[in-house]
């Protein structure tokens, strides 16, 4: 085990009110989750903070480290090093040797060990024991200060990298929604691909991921949460051992400027040479995630399509134009920092083209502000939102990634909780200002992608 | 009906699966791939004289959904719902189950969309492509070769008629299994869902294609490439028939599996990716874990990696040899102790979630796979030795006599695929359907 654990280590691991005081330990706040889980958030003087979730049926846990850098802190130099940075933090630290990550963690009987790069975090997260959280939290320690940069280890990632952007190319779909995010962010840095640019990601120097983790990564940009069945005093203890004395680093830099909502459409049409089936994708910008019209606009995409008798699919699928239809809000979904985009995406029937699915979506939005929704199609999307709701709590890890998810985009991790009640009460007037103010606006974003030549 | 219950977490939802074994997509007839899965798709667009709207209307407005998952060898009907509306929730349920409209413009416009989203899903996914190619070599399309959602054509050939035939015949083909995940007890499963459901009485004597399935063997490496041009990366899958789950010699393979290709620490992915830099992934698997082989059947051990284009021509010769040499050399000391310590310390987590006891329940039922207690677990595993491991390799496993699948530019991989020792064919072999 090359990480030291001394004698301290295998003291009592129990902390005291009083003690906690001491060490620059403070209870935020605590809460019931869902009137199930217990949870109580802490801070460091460090600007360190851990939610630590209680599961009563759980005897494992899930650890999961949010940062607070994602592809929207990148300098424009530097589009795709969150993302490769991420996967330098499986290298090496000055205690562990290239590998020793991946099988200290499996050793320990941890599952699940891997870690995602999205616009505005970075998620390092894994299952394990109860009793083996000392061993990860030593771990998860140790490479938040001490990583290892060097350029062969560099070189040898690079390849895995563009490996992961080789396959993404293959994708359809990819290009879709990069071709969609860069119409509807002209300015904001959402518009960049998170994985960045082949020419970018090629040329990163050792020096740039050095800068990158002295700018980003310390105690003060990191939420960690552990969900599950654990000794909650004891792994707090831990938590102060092994991060409490760290120094904190920088900042959280301030998020870029929301996207102005455009004033007039867009109209963006690619071509794939491997698709035979058109793609729609339309797009208006949302007030972010914290804005009080926001649960209006989220309900406001169920009732349009959640459910097989849903608005939109019986427009578009039920009348044979196309095989899929959805609304989807990106703040939510995303966990997004800065206001996302409100989308329809409608996956073409074989020989249909896009425009008839669009002139569809026109006609249903237009009913709807001239006649509102009906009651019936309201119950409906409360009801799915409440079942997929509690069907997304069933796991340790879908826990810590709301709790710490929100906590990160908003300050609150207990947002997830109270945007299901607020969803439950929004009104009839609501959804249709909704609409009026998000959705029927002249600045909406089209996006088509067609058969045709290679783009 | 044998009732499976699980208590969940509390929360006020109800999940009901029911599980209809010696069914699924293998009982498709040979020209048409696909008629299971329009069945149930077609069972769920209308019951009881009401609409597909209608019908999942009254449904999604109590907060419930119907869904199903078809295996080769079996079928499962799954009802979620809010549990205060579980009641009338069922009800639909049942009338889906007992008097589906199988309407004829419904069924046409359903195959259409089938069709599209089967053509839709292949060229997003070149994996799913290989993969499919994969099956078929290896079962040498025999009915379980083929995806459950079917064939192009397959689908295609599938009329109205057929799916009213076969539904029916779906039914009562052995005893079905009701598995319940809820915030509900026990008895009041039972006589809130489980007494409400009544099927057709098992038939003796049915035949199903997985009985006395033998698994065909090689006389060399059977290599196929299939022609996909201007990629970035390309497929590579190999492998062939090893063992089931019902081995006594089961842990062993579980132990060579986690060791060469099982996670971030294996042969695999370090030598491809964290020592060359070939792939983003490689790994391996027995098919029984990716759901294509039932549990208590002979099933494929894979290898699977999709290197960059530049790396192809070093990635192929490097994959071939290590799993050789896995199966000549075996692993080390020091790799097992690591699987072992993995394996045993992970154990939690096979039963860490009231869905994951619901389906170890089911394996069982369905499978006759039982699941060692802690002790027998880490007993059978901490006896293993790199001898076993060898044994058992080379007993069961044939890396000279693979199935080779290589989806990619035909130019790039057409070298390399000659170049590869022992082969018994090796065939160029366009993507069956037009897409």
């Amino acid at each position: 085990m090359p990480i030291a654990m001394g004698a301290v280590a295998r003291r009592s691991l129990r902390l005291t009110g009083t003690l906690l005081q001491e060490r620059g330990v403070r209870l935020v706040q605590q809460f019931t989750w869902f009137d199930t889980f217990p949870v109580k958030h802490y801070r460091w003087d460090n600007g360190l903070e851990a939610l630590l979730a209680q599961n009563p049926i759980s005897t494992v846990a899930a650890y999961l480290t949010h940062y607070t850098v994602g592809s929207a802190s990148e300098r424009p130099d530097q589009r795709g090093l969150a993302h490769f940075f991420e996967h330098m933090m499986f290298r090496e630290t000055a205690a562990l040797r290239d590998g020793d990550i991946d099988r200290i963690i499996a050793e320990a009987g941890g599952v699940g060990l891997n870690a995602s790069t999205s616009y505005d975090t970075t998620q390092y997260y894994v299952n394990v024991p109860s009793a083996q959280l000392e061993r990860l939290i030593a771990l998860e320690a140790d490479r938040m200060v001490n990583l290892k940069l060097s350029a062969d280890l560099i070189e040898k990632e690079r390849g895995a990298v563009l490996g992961e952007m080789n396959m993404y190319k293959d994708m359809p779909s990819d290009q879709f929604w990069n071709a969609a995010m860069a119409a509807a962010f002209q300015r904001h840095p959402y518009r960049h691909p998170i994985i960045g640019y082949t020419e970018q990601v090629s040329a990163f120097k050792t020096e740039d991921f050095a800068a990158f983790y002295r700018a980003h990564y310390a105690p003060n940009r990191a939420v960690i949460v552990v969900a599950g069945g654990f000794d909650e005093s004891a792994v707090l203890a831990l938590l102060d051992r092994y991060y409490g004395g760290m120094a904190p680093g920088a900042p959280r830099p301030v998020p870029a400027a929301p996207e102005p909502a455009p004033t007039s459409p867009t109209r963006v049409e690619i071509t794939h040479g491997k698709i035979s089936t058109e793609y729609l994708l339309l797009g208006t910008h949302t007030p972010g995630l914290t804005h009080p019209d926001l649960p209006a606009v989220i309900l406001l995409s169920a009732v349009l399509s959640a459910g097989r008798s849903s608005p939109l699919h019986r427009r578009i699928v039920l009348e044979g134009l196309g095989t899929d239809a959805s609304a989807s809000v990106m703040d939510a979904e995303w966990k997004l920092v800065s206001p996302g985009m409100f989308l329809i995406s409608v996956d073409l029937r074989h020989g249909v083209q896009a425009e008839a699915a669009e002139q569809a979506i026109d006609a249903l939005l237009a009913d709807a502000r001239r006649n509102g929704f009906a009651e019936q199609d309201v119950e409906r999307a409360k009801n799915q939102i409440r079942l997929g709701g509690f069907s997304a709590l069933q796991t340790n890890m879908s826990l810590a990634r709301q709790l710490g998810g929100y906590q990160v985009a908003c300050g609150d991790a207990r947002f997830g909780e109270k945007l299901l009640a607020a969803l439950g009460a929004v009104t009839h007037e609501q959804l249709r200002t909704a609409l009026e103010r998000y959705v029927l606006v002249p600045g909406r974003l089209t996006v088509v992608q067609r058969p045709g030549a290679a783009a | 009906m044998k009732l499976i219950h699980q208590r969940s977490i509390g929360f006020p939802i109800t999940q009901a699966i029911l599980v209809l074994p010696r069914t699924g997509a293998c009982l498709d007839p040979a020209r048409r791939r696909g008629l299971a899965r329009l069945t149930l798709r077609l069972m769920q667009s209308g019951a009881g004289g009401l609409s597909n709207a209608e019908l999942n209307g009254r449904l999604e407005r109590l907060g419930a959904v119907v869904g199903f998952s078809l295996a080769n060898d079996h079928l499962s009907l799954r009802l979620t719902a809010l549990t205060e509306n579980l009641d009338a929730a069922l009800e639909l349920f049942l009338t889906m189950l007992h008097q589906p409209n199988f309407d004829e413009r419904e069924f046409s416009r359903l195959r259409e969309e089938l069709v599209s989203s089967w053509i839709a899903d292949r060229e997003e996914s070149k994996s799913l492509r290989a993969q499919e190619m994969y099956l078929a070599l290896t079962y040498r399309d025999q009915a379980h070769a083929y995806p459950s959602d079917g064939t192009l054509d397959g689908l295609r050939a599938v009329t109205v008629d057929h799916v009213r035939e076969h539904w029916p015949a779906l039914l009562g083909r052995d005893e079905p299994l009701l598995a319940v995940l809820t915030n509900l007890g026990k008895a009041e499963v039972e006589a809130r869902i489980a007494a409400r459901i009544t099927l057709p009485p098992p038939r003796e004597g049915l035949p199903h294609p997985w009985d006395g399935f033998q698994a065909p063997r090689n006389g060399g490496r059977r290599v196929v490439l299939v022609p996909d041009r201007e990629t970035n990366t390309d497929e590579v899958l190999l492998g062939g028939f090893t063992t089931s789950e019902l081995d006594p010699q089961w842990h062993l393979h579980r132990l060579a599996a986690l060791i060469f290709g099982g996670d971030m620490n294996s042969r695999l992915f370090r030598v491809l990716r964290g020592e060359h830099g070939y792939s983003y992934g490689a790994n391996c698997w027995y098919e029984t874990s990716h759901g294509h082989s039932p549990r208590n059947r002979i099933s494929p051990f894979t290898v699977y990696t999709f290197p960059t284009a530049e790396h192809t021509a070093q990635a192929i010769p490097l994959v071939v040899r290590l799993y050789e040499e896995l199966v000549t050399q075996g692993v080390t000391a020091d790799e097992l102790q690591r699987a072992q310590q993995a394996l045993v310390n992970s154990y939690p987590f096979q039963l860490d979630t009231p869905q994951k006891k619901l389906g170890a329940e089911l394996d069982l039922a369905l499978y006759g796979v039982r699941m060692d207690d802690e002790d027998t677990h880490r007993e059978k595993l901490l006896g293993a030795t790199p001898a076993d491991i060898l044994r058992m390799l080379q007993a069961t496993h044939r890396p000279g006599l693979a199935n080779i699948v290589l989806l990619g530019d035909p130019g790039r991989l057409d070298p390399v695929a000659r170049a590869i020792p022992g082969i018994e064919s090796l065939d160029v072999v366009e993507y069956p359907q037009q897409l």
